[in-house]
């Protein structure tokens, strides 16, 4: 599987519920299938489609990607959630 | 042997076929599908259909979006989609797994399609159509696709040393006098996010209910497990709670990869179960850590919380010498382990986690402990896995230095049992409280499986932990290995 393929989920924190809401249809505008957080929105994808909303998106970020200028204000930090393993 | 304790037909995870091959029987002058004693097979002159019937009914195949493949005397074989299918027949296509006997007298389930409605025959894959019609009768071809190895319904021996589902584990558990009680958590469901999970004849043969899987990632199969770890480790909640309904949710990508925990955690979430059983963490943080959790870790940790406020008891794996945020959150079930040797000893198992947390205070994992296997390679329980799996394959091979399983690697049974196996059998535990008192809050039942537990005192958790089972609560083991009807008669008793 190429780098491109793996897929990520990311955290995105928003300022409002409002906000929220318009994060929601921009992300679905995409295609992708976000799915609402208490913090705000969960996005999963492939890091070639996730660069659709996120274009300098390599896939080395560890903890936070850079809030593309379009997504400021209402979204403030967008966080990778690590990697993680079953218990076997 | 394995015959007289299968269905015969049982449900299907499979998805019906986008492209499906079927034969459309034009009438003749008798009837192949009507009065079936009248048959006869010494000529076929009678089924034969004539040429402006064929004709018509080739036209309205056509017209209906049918792509005639060939064509005879006495009918069409034809090539269209369900919803074709459906309009032809005003039934309902559908998957169904069926037993049938192979090469080697070997038995194997294999997925067969049906139309199943008001009208449709009993007989699988044939149809009538829905209006008096030139069409005699529609089938829906015989697979030749969806073939597995057909693993054994029954656990497979090995010379190493190890316990057996269903029944080992319900003894040692303490399961089997609230079964007796006919307590075997009816009523309860369990979401269980993990890597997949397949209908493997373990499951049908013990007649557990399994919803169908639903997937994080749109796209992947819910009916496979690529790795095997879901489908081992939900066969310990069973084992347990054997009349619960399980709701798998995949969240690992097609080869197998644990990518989409969190989507799979909210969805589990969004349906509210009783209980979710969870038997994945994070890693790669040394213990102490010199941070504190990350935000993406916060951010998953109020998911939880929000969970567990909400009524839904959240278990988690304590780890295998990992250290991670999830089985600290506070209100978490963390599920460490126990083993019991073969004198029937019991032991903190040293290749689970047990610790203090320096995250959140007050909070020790594990809260208690399931069955767990030890250093240096943790093989105990005998657990159904997706024949040629890498959990099949991983667990038979040699790993430093020490034998496999001593089972194949393609046979679909593997000896396991990390946390993994706990995390499960600790959520059956909770579920058989909840069938006896429905509607308690999660920290009753976290209190009535902790009050009961049976106190570990020998052994010690992870090297990287070291901590040491002592006589009541310790770090090791929290309140010590269940009892699962010890925890159901609290719970009667108490609230």
């Amino acid at each position: 599987m190429s780098d491109a393929q793996r897929h990520l989920e990311l955290i995105l924190e928003v300022s409002s519920d409002p906000e929220r809401d318009k994060v929601m249809a921009r992300l679905r505008q995409l295609g992708f299938d976000p799915l609402v957080m208490k913090v705000g929105v969960l996005l999963g994808g492939d890091i070639s489609a996730l660069r659709r909303l996120i274009p300098t998106l390599t896939g080395a970020e560890i903890e936070s990607v850079p809030v593309p200028p379009d997504l400021v204000p209402a979204v403030r930090s967008i966080r990778v959630f690590g990697p993680r393993s079953v218990n076997l | 042997m394995h015959r007289n304790i299968l269905p015969t037909i049982t449900d299907s995870d499979n998805p019906v076929p986008q492209k499906i091959i079927g034969y459309v029987k034009v009438r003749g002058t008798q009837s192949l599908f009507a009065n079936p004693k009248k048959r006869s097979f010494r000529s076929a002159k009678a089924y034969r259909a004539k040429p402006k019937d064929l004709a018509s009914v080739e036209h309205d195949l056509n017209k209906t979006g049918f792509t005639i493949l060939a064509k005879s005397q006495l009918g069409f074989s034809v090539l269209g989609d369900a919803r074709q299918f459906e309009q032809l027949t005003g039934g309902e296509v559908r998957t169904v797994e069926k037993l049938v006997h192979k090469a080697g007298d070997m038995h194997e389930y294999v997925t067969h399609l049906d139309i199943t409605g008001k009208n449709q025959p009993k007989t699988l894959g044939v149809g009538l159509p829905k209006s008096k019609s030139l069409i005699d009768g529609i089938l829906l071809e015989k697979p030749g696709q969806f073939h597995s190895v057909f693993p054994s319904p029954i656990p497979l021996p090995s010379p190493k040393y190890h316990l057996n589902p269903p029944n080992d584990l319900a003894v040692v558990l303490g399961a089997v006098k609230a079964h007796r009680y006919g307590i075997f958590g009816q009523g309860v469901t369990i979401a269980m996010p993990d890597t997949g999970w397949y209908r493997h004849p373990y499951f049908t043969a013990n007649r557990y209910n399994i919803k169908r899987p639903i997937v994080a990632i749109p796209g992947t199969n819910p009916s496979t497990d690529p790795f095997g770890h879901g489908t081992a480790q939900s066969s310990n909640i069973f084992a347990v709670a054997p009349a619960i309904t399980l709701q798998p949710i995949r969240a690992t990508d097609s080869a197998g990869n644990l990518v989409a925990p969190v989507a799979a955690f909210l969805k589990a979430k969004a349906l509210a179960p009783q209980i979710i059983s969870n038997s994945w963490c994070g890693s790669g943080t040394d213990y102490p850590p010199s941070t504190g959790p990350d935000e993406a870790d916060l951010s998953f940790a109020a998911e939880v919380v929000d969970a567990i406020e909400n009524g839904i008891l959240v278990v988690f794996a304590a780890g295998n010498g990992q250290f991670a945020v999830e089985p600290q959150i506070p209100g978490v079930l963390a599920a460490g382990g126990v083993y019991m040797d073969r004198h029937g000893i019991y032991k903190a198992s040293d290749f689970a986690s047990g610790y203090y947390s320096p995250w959140f205070g007050g909070v020790v994992v594990p809260t208690v402990c399931g069955l767990c296997g030890m250093q240096p390679r943790p093989q105990y329980l005998m657990l159904p896995v997706p024949a040629g799996s890498q959990l099949d394959r991983m667990a038979s091979n040699e790993l430093h230095g020490v034998k496999g399983d001593r089972t194949a690697p393609d046979d679909g049974w593997a000896l396991l049992s990390g946390t993994s196996s706990a995390a499960p059998q600790v959520a059956g535990a909770a579920a058989l409280i909840l069938s006896a008192k429905p509607g308690l809050r999660p920290g009753q039942v976290v209190e009535a499986l902790s009050r009961t537990a049976h106190d570990i005192v020998h052994g010690h958790s992870s090297a990287q932990f070291n901590q040491h089972a002592k006589h009541g609560f310790d770090n090791a083991t929290g309140w010590g290995l269940i009892d699962a009807s010890a925890a159901v008669e609290y719970a009667k008793s108490h609230f």
